[in-house]
């Protein structure tokens, strides 16, 4: 993909407004961060971007309309990482990254090909006939952003794929979903840790009450005016927003 | 039983047995067997009612004729309100009901069931003296036997393997009415042979293997479905009779014994091949 | 896994080879074969090919139906509680069965249809009920309601039925029986049996990527509306058409995807398969002890209580289970 524009994008579930009139824009490469209090409308925002949300106004595609594609073409081209994602049966950390070529349709041995990869990719050699069941949660966040990275989607979309995960974890889990941003792919990622949105992404995405605050660089949206606005916190006198959300640790090779 | 009570069964029992000794003049039957022979031997005068089956026409030889008397369905009050001077019963009639018949002091008859020819001879016999009629009993034994004889003339160059088959796969081995009437009609029961007495299912592929040539059947509900029913129509049935259709012969035939039976040996003869 | 394909295929193979030899009588086998084969209308020919036969590829048919609709459902609600007898298929496909039958229009397809349709009813409403989380609790509780009432409707039914024969085939339709069957009886089944287990195994992908859960599931390209439609006919035609025949055989649906999700990997899609052909050797086996306990004792009993005497235990042992920590 080169762009991908979202226009006017509205969703209402049981009456009630979850997102409104809504834009959106995104190069290839870049890492948009989505962030915004509780109840924001963050997933809800994924979902209908994934194509499992029914919404309102467009959402282009390089200018294709996304409604157009079937579900499977759709699939080949966007991945859905879902928040603390089910895992119903106890079946090997292989397996469950195989399923990411679902729509792929393609003969068992290129999917063991391309999950292989994708293993090796992610840092999941050692775990690939790990049962799930006998994962750590760290280890679990891993293997399900392997799952959706492993049909090489052009735009990723992960809902707070750092939840509950220790800082090691989280550095592990931006730093997959930073390369995968590379020429031709995009990522939009829900984030509460301001930390780790300031550091990993390109652009930021900031929404309250199905409403888009503010879209900009890191410096544009993390500022006192508009954290005050949407989350009703304030700054110490004298302090620079982005220091009070500086991230200095990298995990150790 | 207080003794104001007891001034009125004792009258009635006084009556009742005064009675036995002249024929009954109010006669109530209520098994389908000796509805049948009490049509046959009673004066229509003396017969009150007969029971329900006995208007059946799959179950009764005698529907159109059971149907000039009033229907009765052994219930204690409807018997009651009859008063009757004699109660024919069946041997395996409701034991309760019968009880609190005799408690009541009327006069009860039961009827044993026949499973061969000499029995049915017997019975007829024995209601032609309950009604004091002997002499009728006699003679309808007389035409019994001179319809069996004229049949017995009739030769068989070949007494072809046959059995009766009924749903849930029971059969009629040595010692019913089924069995005397295939033998006395030419045929060779199965079931006898096997060494089957009285009616008990016997097992398909048993049954295929003793490689019968004719089945007969006799149904008990026509029209109605089930699977026991369903198992007559197993194709295996007409495969091993090289592809002969089962013979369907009339339920009353085997429900009671009396002298329909020369009825179902003549059916059975003009089954042969 | 391949292996587990093959071996599991060749002991079903060789289960209804054996279980042609098994009967009421002795007799012999290649004797009757030849004698088929020539055509010679022999009664051993005919004990073979219209008794034993039949009766084994039904016990096999169903065997399989019931495996395949049991992998099926577990896969769909991911519960492995559930089950073609537990959430009330199995008990309305014999009720509709029991209507046909019993009161007038069980001719010909009369009967595998008001199956199918009964199959249908009892499925959809306890999935109703129970909502498509698959609750384990409510599911369960839903099919123990749907199958009480049933239960007793068939009972009241059969109780009605015309034929004065009805009230004893209550067993039949509640336990389950491959026995008496005739060939035309496997025609009857086959249709539904086919077309169902076809859409069932349409569903395979589907179910595999339904582990991930529903929303994952469709991002991943799977029309959950389409699956959920396969599922359900598949599951009613094939046990509709089943039940219709053999009556409600149980625990096989429950207990065979059980035993065979290890050697699938867990896989639901990969273990559809394998628990159809697992199913068919189970059930066949069990109607083998049952041929075997008629010979040496003369009882005939359904084959449906050979599956619940082995089965029931094995339920509470997962029940158990399930409920201490793993």
């Amino acid at each position: 993909m080169k762009r991908l524009e979202a226009l006017r994008l509205g969703v209402q579930i049981g009456g009630q407004e979850i997102l409104r009139e809504l834009d959106l824009r995104l190069e290839a490469g870049q890492m948009l961060g989505v962030i915004g209090p509780n109840g924001a409308g963050k997933s809800t925002l994924l979902r209908a971007l994934a194509g499992i949300q029914p919404a309102r106004g467009e959402i282009l595609l390089d200018g294709h309309e996304l409604a157009a594609l079937s579900p499977r073409q759709r699939a080949r081209r966007i991945a859905w990482l879902a928040q603390n994602g089910p895992v119903h049966w106890p079946l090997s950390v292989a397996r469950i990254v195989a399923l990411g070529r679902l729509a792929w349709h393609e003969a068992e041995a290129a999917t063991r090909q391309a999950t292989r990869e994708t293993l090796r990719e992610t840092g999941l050699e050692g775990l690939a006939d790990r049962n799930y069941d006998q994962l750590s949660g760290g280890e679990k966040a891993r293997v399900l952003l392997a799952r959706a990275l492993n049909g090489k989607p052009e735009l990723l979309l992960a809902d707070e794929p750092t939840a509950a995960l220790d800082l090691a974890h989280q550095l592990e889990v931006m730093t997959l979903l930073r390369n995968h941003c590379q020429a031709g792919r995009a990522a939009i990622v829900v984030l509460h840790d301001l930390r780790l949105a300031a550091h990993y992404c390109d652009r930021l995405l900031l929404l309250k009450q199905g409403v888009a605050l503010t879209e900009g660089s890191p410096r544009q949206v993390i500022s006192a005016h508009w954290l005050e606005l949407a989350y009703r916190i304030r700054l110490r006198e004298g302090i620079d927003p982005l220091d009070a959300f500086r991230l200095e640790w990298t995990v150790m090779t | 039983m207080p003794p104001t009570r007891r001034l009125p069964a004792l009258l009635l029992a006084l009556t009742l047995s005064a009675a036995a000794e002249t024929p009954p003049r109010r006669v109530v039957s209520i098994n389908l067997c000796s509805d049948q022979l009490l049509l046959l031997l009673g004066e229509p005068g003396q017969i009150v009612s007969l029971s329900y089956l006995a208007r059946d026409p799959n179950a009764s030889a005698l529907a159109e004729r059971a149907r000039a008397y009033p229907a009765n369905h052994a219930d204690l009050e409807e018997l009651i309100a009859m008063q009757p001077d004699l109660v024919l019963t069946g041997a395996y009639t409701d034991s309760a009901l019968r009880r609190a018949l005799r408690a009541l002091g009327y006069h009860l008859e039961a009827l044993p069931l026949a499973h061969d020819i000499a029995t049915i001879r017997a019975n007829i016999r024995r209601v032609a003296n309950w009604l004091g009629h002997p002499a009728r009993g006699e003679a309808l034994i007389q035409r019994l036997d001179a319809h069996l004889k004229r049949l017995a003339q009739k030769r068989f160059k070949r007494h072809p393997r046959a059995l009766f088959y009924q749903p849930n796969g029971y059969t009629a081995g040595a010692g019913t009415l089924q069995d005397e009437a295939l033998k006395r009609a030419g045929w060779d029961n199965l079931a006898a042979r096997i060494g089957l007495r009285g009616y008990r299912p016997i097992d398909l592929e048993t049954l295929l293997l003793a490689h019968p040539e004719q089945f007969f059947t006799s149904p008990y509900a026509p029209g109605t479905d089930s699977l026991a029913q369903r198992r007559l129509r197993h194709p295996a049935l007409r495969a091993a009779t090289g592809g002969r259709p089962m013979i369907e012969l009339p339920y009353r035939y085997w429900l009671c014994g009396g002298p329909m039976i020369a009825d179902a040996i003549t059916a059975l003869q003009q089954a042969h091949p | 896994m391949k292996h587990a394909t093959l071996i599991l295929g060749l002991v079903t193979a060789a289960l209804g080879l054996f279980s042609l030899f098994i009967g009421s009588n002795p007799i012999p086998v290649f004797q009757a074969l030849l004698d088929r084969l020539h055509d010679i209308p022999s009664a051993i020919a005919i004990v073979l090919t219209e008794v034993r036969l039949p009766r084994t590829l039904i016990a096999l048919l169903a065997g399989a139906v019931l495996g395949l609709c049991g992998a099926a459902l577990q896969g769909f609600l991911h519960n492995p509680l559930a089950s073609p007898g537990l959430i009330g298929t199995s008990g309305g496909a014999a009720f509709g069965a029991v209507i046909a039958l019993y009161f007038g229009f069980g001719s010909g397809l009369g009967v595998p249809l008001a199956g199918i349709a009964g199959a249908l009813v009892a499925t959809w409403t306890v999935y109703r009920i129970a909502g498509r989380d698959g609750d384990t609790l409510t599911l369960i509780l839903a099919g123990v309601a749907i199958n009480a009432l049933l239960t007793a409707s068939i009972s009241l039914l059969l109780s009605l039925a015309p034929s004065p024969y009805a009230v004893q085939e209550i067993v039949v339709w509640l336990l389950g029986s491959v026995a008496n069957h005739g060939s035309d009886d496997l025609w009857l089944m086959l249709p539904g049996a086919l077309t169902g287990g076809l859409l069932l195994m349409r569903t395979r992908r589907a179910l595999d990527a339904l582990t991930l859960g529903e929303e994952t599931a469709a991002s991943l390209g799977v029309d959950l509306m389409r699956t959920r439609a396969q599922l359900f006919a598949g599951i009613a035609l094939a046990m509709g058409s089943v039940v219709a025949v053999t009556g409600a055989i149980g625990f096989v649906g429950l207990v065979t995807p059980h035993l065979l999700r290890p050697l699938a990997a867990h896989r639901p899609g990969r273990l559809l398969g394998l628990s159809a052909l697992g199913g068919a050797a189970l059930l066949l086996a069990a109607d083998i002890g049952v041929r075997l306990l008629q010979r040496a004792t003369g009882a005939s009993i359904q084959v449906g209580v050979i599956t619940a005497l082995l089965g029931a235990p094995f339920f509470l042992w997962l029940i158990l289970r399930q409920r201490s920590p793993a």
